[in-house]
């Protein structure tokens, strides 16, 4: 897959506090690359140093398929955490200007709102718009002018539930049509859901950056294992020689019990049928970034 | 050029603080100019009463409102309604900072230089609008209180070029006030502190003889109560260098980053 931005060694100080270490990393053509981390671990620094808003202290990135004296800004898309736009005009006002800077005809701009379920408010002044309404008005205002790339800043922060699946959904689709996504979020379910590669932000270190399905693949495969006696099951368990870790869940009721990759139910329960032991609860328990992810940063 | 002037017409035709402050300053301009000459000339007449002419004597002579003294008279009467326009620029800047527009334009693709010309301007066009109150207001006057036969239309009417020259400094100035300190109130409590005990400042730090070329008194001195203390080409360069070094500077500060 052809590349379209990479960064070199980027480092961002605000004051004494170093807010980005020595970032690297390299985004896929038509990807949808989700830069993970919790609150104040530098995503949102990043961003605004790939839009320009702010300068890194050290290091530098480069779109790859770059003319000489282009401004890219042009083409990019971009929302960044809670959109800031006139607040005094309305919504076919802002995306007027946007138009303009960008140097874009303004067509999309009703459909776009529609996209967003917008476009009846569309001669309101913002004034009258809820937190929610303003930012889907970002997400409009990113999208109208079909740009090559689009960075999204916790899009679906202030959002109801409706409005974060249409938001997810649209995002899918949009990378389908061959859209280079950049997302940071710390909702992990949702990066999960969407995104194709991602990168882990500690403390302004990158922890992991490559392909997300490889990264939940190379793991383990995890089980809820429960019988009505206890002590036998650990027993039998504790023998099986594909077994990594085994621990007792909360409640008391069952295990959590961590096998190799290749161990699957039929596995177990044939297993555990020869040691005389039956089980009466097994639940495959899917590997979720979120457990990796706190996994990740606990190290 | 047309595309940063479209931009700034979009952003500001709404905004209240645009519509009132626009308002008030034609409002206010036309008033003190035509609802107060009786006022005025008593003033000026009183001033200028001595030895043995009479007053009438003086008012058919030297009335301010008479052409060619009509350009002058009007122009400085609208020097000090300049202020109006700078607390409009601030507030447009401000609002700029405050409201994070600024961030959000950058981000969305226009360069700082862009931004800056926009406002140089959206500055131009202010200095033009209120020399053209001045020449309309001075071609009624000048045309109500002269007779025909004695018009000299054009003489001194290079007060309407000195008027947009003092206002276009100022409203730089205030732009500059306003990238620095990002806030209205501040910026403006600060360009008057500039302005008065500031002023005063300078006499102690600059020698005697470029004493005429305080930052204010360039503005000042442009258009004078009487008659130019120094050579008028020499205030119109100064003037001009003040410009360029306002706007240098903000350009410079708005170059660092946006947080």
């Amino acid at each position: 897959m052809k590349n379209i931005l990479k960064t070199y060694a980027l480092h961002k100080n605000f004051g004494l506090h170093s807010a980005l270490k020595d970032l690297n990393i390299t985004i896929p053509k038509s990807s949808v690359y989700a830069i993970l981390g919790p609150n104040g671990s530098g995503k949102s620094t990043t961003l605004e140093i790939l839009l320009k808003a702010l300068r890194p202290s050290s290091g530098h990135f480069e779109w790859l398929d770059r003319k000489p004296k282009f401004n890219y800004l042009e083409k990019v898309g971009a929302m960044l955490e809670q959109p800031k736009f006139y607040m005094y005009l309305n919504a076919i006002d802002n995306l007027a200007i946007i138009a303009k800077i960008k140097k874009v005809s303004n067509n999309g701009v009703e459909e776009s709102l529609k996209k967003v379920g917008l476009f009846n408010r569309r001669f309101d002044s913002l004034n009258t718009y809820s937190m929610g309404m303003r930012q889907r008005l970002g997400i409009a205002a990113a999208i109208f002018h079909s740009p090559e790339v689009l960075i999204l800043d916790e899009p679906t922060n202030g959002l109801d539930p409706e409005g974060i699946s249409d938001i997810r959904n649209l995002i899918l689709n949009l990378s389908k049509d061959g859209l280079t996504i950049i997302l940071a979020s710390h909702l992990l379910s949702e990066v999960q859901m969407v995104s194709s590669h991602v990168c882990i932000l500690k403390k302004g270190t990158c922890l992991y950056e490559g392909n997300i399905s490889e990264f939940i693949n190379s793991k383990e495969n995890i089980f809820q294992l429960g019988s009505s006696n206890l002590d036998n099951l650990n027993v039998a368990l504790v023998n099986f020689n594909k077994l990594n870790k085994i621990e007792k869940h909360k409640s008391g009721k069952y295990f959590i019990v961590h096998f190799n990759k290749d161990v699957f139910p039929d596995d177990i329960s044939n297993y555990l049928a020869q040691k005389g032991v039956f089980l009466n609860h097994l639940v495959r328990q899917h590997f979720s970034l979120e457990d990796e992810f706190i996994e990740i940063l606990k190290n | 050029m047309t595309r940063l002037l479209y931009i700034e017409w979009i952003k500001w035709r709404r905004f209240r603080p645009f519509q009132i402050l626009i308002c008030l300053y034609t409002i206010l301009f036309f008033l003190i100019c035509f609802g107060l000459d009786d006022i005025i000339l008593d003033k000026v007449i009183g001033d200028l009463t001595m030895g043995n002419y009479s007053s009438s004597v003086i008012l058919e002579e030297y009335n301010p409102y008479k052409f060619p003294f009509a350009w002058h008279t009007f122009a400085f009467i609208g020097k000090f309604f300049k202020i109006l326009l700078a607390i409009l620029i601030i507030n447009i800047i401000s609002y700029e900072y405050q409201n994070r527009t600024f961030k959000q334009n950058i981000i969305q693709g226009l360069k700082r230089g862009e931004y800056l010309f926009g406002k140089f301007i959206l500055v131009f066009l202010l200095s033009t609008y209120s020399t053209l109150l001045v020449c309309i207001a001075a071609i009624i006057g000048g045309l109500s209180h002269s007779t025909i036969s004695e018009i000299n239309f054009y003489e001194n009417s290079y007060y309407l070029f000195l008027s947009f020259l003092n206002t276009f400094t100022y409203l730089s100035l205030s732009v500059t006030m306003g990238v620095i300190f990002r806030n209205t109130m501040t910026a403006f409590v600060i360009l008057m502190l500039l302005w008065f005990p500031g002023d005063m400042l300078w006499l102690f730090i600059i020698p005697e003889n470029f004493n005429m070329y305080r930052p204010f008194e360039v503005i000042d001195e442009l258009l004078p109560f009487t008659i130019h203390q120094t050579s008028v080409w020499k205030l119109i360069t100064v003037s001009i260098c003040y410009q360029f070094f306002y706007w240098m500077v903000s350009y410079f500060k708005m170059k660092k980053d946006l947080t």
